[in-house]
């Protein structure tokens, strides 16, 4: 239980930084944070005690072995997490090239 | 249909009103033509109507417009007050001719059809339609200030509309019906109690009782004066005070309480507004607060629940419909030729208006309750109801009672202030070519005056019989030996008296020098005005904190209201910064909410 709180604390502090922080890349850093919570969150679903990696082998039986499709699904948002990023930090250098800050306050005119 | 007097009565003037609006400045003729024409066939109708009472005009199975005493009454009050301000309107009125006249015609027909009105949602619909021509006939101008005070009005007055919609529906969910005539509620729970008051408060804001008074000083200040004349001044207190009568006499059954309210209310008011009349500069804002201060006699002789009191009441709604129209009219005159209402600037006018000083005398005297003039007659039935009211359900009537004779010497106190600062006193720098004004401005006023004389001279023989005693329905038991034709002989008696001891000592042996302050002529220096004698009582203990008050409008319900909506408004303001993160949060912590109430 007490991984699970520490996965949801680990969030917590990734969406403060989301959502408090003004820097765009303070903001970007919480989405990351946020995001290995999450991932962090879904294999540990998967693990079991004393468990030993899922790997099949003839004249085994399958015994105490941990879930693997959350590492496959955890492998894939890992990936998927990295294109995120890129593609944030390229809207995050635009912004910063139309308005010279990376201050959301002060981006605030809308045009369009 | 069309031949029913009462439909024509609202409809045709509406018509007119809206043909009016279409007539170019150029058909000037033409517009006074219709407007005259309109507005005289409508006194016309409106006392045939009066003669042929009770009428009715019937659509989908209920009385839509139905006439008793009361509103055959009204109505004529209406259109004779609509007549005199459209003869007075064609001398002042040069701009906006035909939008002007339209917007005074349609008033004419909506309050018709106020003063018609069986059903409350017709009343409804015709009360909202003259808060709507009373924005447009003040703002007819366009000046910034004159846009402000009708801004004003239309936000108190809609306001006010909206607590009275609500009245109906409690009234609605109580009866059952909205036929004025099937209602007679008794004053038994909360919910007829808030009925009753939420139809009061229209009432008073139309008429202009404290706390909703603040528009009456602004309309009067800032709009042109036949509009103030017209609606603040005459129409609205007839209809406002035809609605409140309408609510205390026959939709509810009054107990003690709802007749305290109204008579800490009335009371409250009269005193109130006529302290801070004391000590106006300006002529119009000055006579504004005195048409707020007076309602306060009408609503207090609709408190005492006596039949003198009530009739006293509804005789002082005309009584002050007439000197006060009077009064903004020749307040009007002497604007239009002075240009100005400042009361520094004006003095010394009576040797050149003599006609109007002599009307504007007239009414004062009158609103200031002197006998023999028409005040001073309602004034006194007012008393009376107070005096006949006292007893176990009315245990502060002294106090009610010495509030309105404290406001009515009050009254005169700053009557004698306009007096001497207007006509008497010396003559004001720039005020040489003042001339008396044409015959369309000074008709009203002469009739208004002798309207005056006449109802307070005669007033147990012509006004009270045939208008009020028949509109309560009761009879009337005057109190006191208080013989009206004979008063006045003794008071002529006794004014020829004074003018015979005063010729008796020559007067006019005096001369008169120039006065010089170090070698210059110092003619403007000597003149007193009369407005600084009243400054003194601004400095006054008690005065001065009421005044302070005033002054940052504290009293004023729309600024209060303002300011409240306004701080509301900032902080909702302060919540939408704009950034959207902080949404996020308030997002976040919905969800949170949401979330552990639907877990429980």
């Amino acid at each position: 239980m007490g991984v699970y709180i520490l996965c949801l604390v680990l969030f917590s502090v990734g969406l403060y930084c989301m959502l408090r922080k003004r820097n765009i890349i303070k903001i970007i850093i919480g989405l990351i944070i946020a995001e290995y919570a999450v991932n962090l969150f879904i294999v540990l679903l998967g693990y079991r005690m004393e468990g030993r990696a899922p790997i099949y082998a003839a004249n085994q039986e399958i015994l105490n072995m941990v879930d693997p499709l959350p590492q496959a699904l955890v492998l894939t948002s890992i990936v998927i997490g990295l294109a995120i990023t890129a593609l944030v930090v390229g809207i995050a250098m635009r912004i910063y090239e139309r308005y010279g800050t990376f201050d959301i306050t002060r981006i605030n005119k809308l045009k369009g | 249909m069309l031949n029913n007097p009462l439909l024509l009565l609202v409809s045709v003037p509406i018509a007119a009103g809206i043909l009016c609006l279409f007539l170019p400045d150029r058909l000037k003729a033409v517009t006074r033509l219709l407007v005259f024409a309109v507005t005289s066939a409508s006194l016309a109708g409106s006392v045939y109507v009066f003669i042929k009472k009770p009428l009715y005009w019937q659509c989908c199975g209920s009385n839509v417009f139905l006439v008793d005493n009361l509103s055959a009454f009204i109505g004529m009050g209406i259109a004779l007050f609509a007549l005199l301000t459209a003869i007075y309107s064609f001398g002042f009125i040069e701009k906006s001719f035909g939008r002007y006249f339209g917007y005074v015609l349609m008033t004419l027909g909506s309050s018709f059809g106020v003063a018609f009105a069986n059903d409350l949602l017709v009343l409804l619909t015709f009360w909202g339609f003259l808060g709507g021509t009373l924005y447009l006939l003040v703002n007819i101008q366009g000046t910034d200030k004159a846009s402000a005070a009708a801004k004003k009005a239309l936000i108190v007055i809609g306001g006010t509309d909206a607590v009275m919609l609500f009245g109906i529906a409690l009234i609605w969910n109580i009866t059952g019906t909205f036929s004025m005539d099937k209602i007679n509620l008794s004053l038994d729970g909360p919910t007829a109690y808030i009925a009753f008051l939420c139809l009061a408060i229209a009432a008073f804001a139309k008429a202009g009782v404290m706390p909703f008074h603040s528009w009456v000083p602004d309309v009067a200040e800032d709009g042109p004066t036949p509009v103030t004349a017209y609606l603040p001044a005459s129409l609205d207190k007839l209809l406002g005070i035809y609605l409140l009568s309408r609510v205390a006499l026959h939709m509810f059954v009054m107990n003690a309480v709802s007749n305290t309210i109204l008579l800490a209310v009335g009371a409250v008011t009269i005193i109130f507004a006529v302290v801070i009349a004391l000590v106006q500069h300006n002529m119009k804002r000055l006579l504004g607060y005195h048409a707020v201060s007076q309602v306060g006699y009408m609503v207090l002789g609709i408190g005492t629940g006596t039949a003198i009191g009530i009739a006293g009441g509804l005789f002082h709604m005309l009584n002050h419909a007439i000197y006060k129209s009077c009064l903004f009219l020749s307040g009007g005159n002497v604007e239009k030729k002075a240009g100005t209402a400042d009361l520094a600037k004006l003095g010394g006018l009576a040797k050149y208006m003599p006609v109007t000083f002599a009307c504007f005398m007239v009414a004062s005297l009158s609103i200031s309750g002197i006998p023999p003039f028409n005040g001073f007659v309602s004034k006194w039935m007012i008393y009376q109801g107070i005096i006949e009211s006292a007893g176990a359900n009315n245990p502060a009537w002294a106090l009610w009672l010495a509030c309105a004779m404290f406001g009515s010497a009050l009254t005169l106190a700053s009557f004698m202030k306009l007096l001497h600062t207007i006509f008497l006193g010396r003559q004001a720098k720039g005020l040489k070519d003042v001339r008396e004004v044409g015959f369309s401005m000074s008709f009203p006023i002469i009739v208004l005056g002798g309207l005056c004389l006449i109802f307070g001279v005669f007033a147990f023989k012509i006004p009270i019989p045939l208008f009020i005693a028949p509109s309560i329905g009761a009879g009337i038991a005057y109190l006191g030996i208080w013989k009206s034709v004979i008063a006045t002989i003794l008071i002529i008696v006794g004014i020829l008296a004074g003018l015979l001891i005063y010729l008796r000592f020559k007067p006019g042996q005096f001369r008169t020098v120039k006065s010089f302050v170090g070698g210059e002529e110092a003619d403007d220096l000597g003149r007193v005005s009369g407005v600084e004698f009243y400054d003194t009582i601004k400095d006054m203990k008690g005065f001065k904190t009421l005044y302070k008050k005033e002054e940052t409008k504290s009293f004023d319900i729309y600024e209060v209201a303002s300011k409240g909506t306004f701080s509301f408004s900032k902080l909702l303001q302060w919540l939408h910064n704009g950034i959207l993160p902080t949404y996020l949060v308030w997002c976040l912590m919905g969800m949170i909410v949401l979330f552990f109430l639907l877990m429980k």
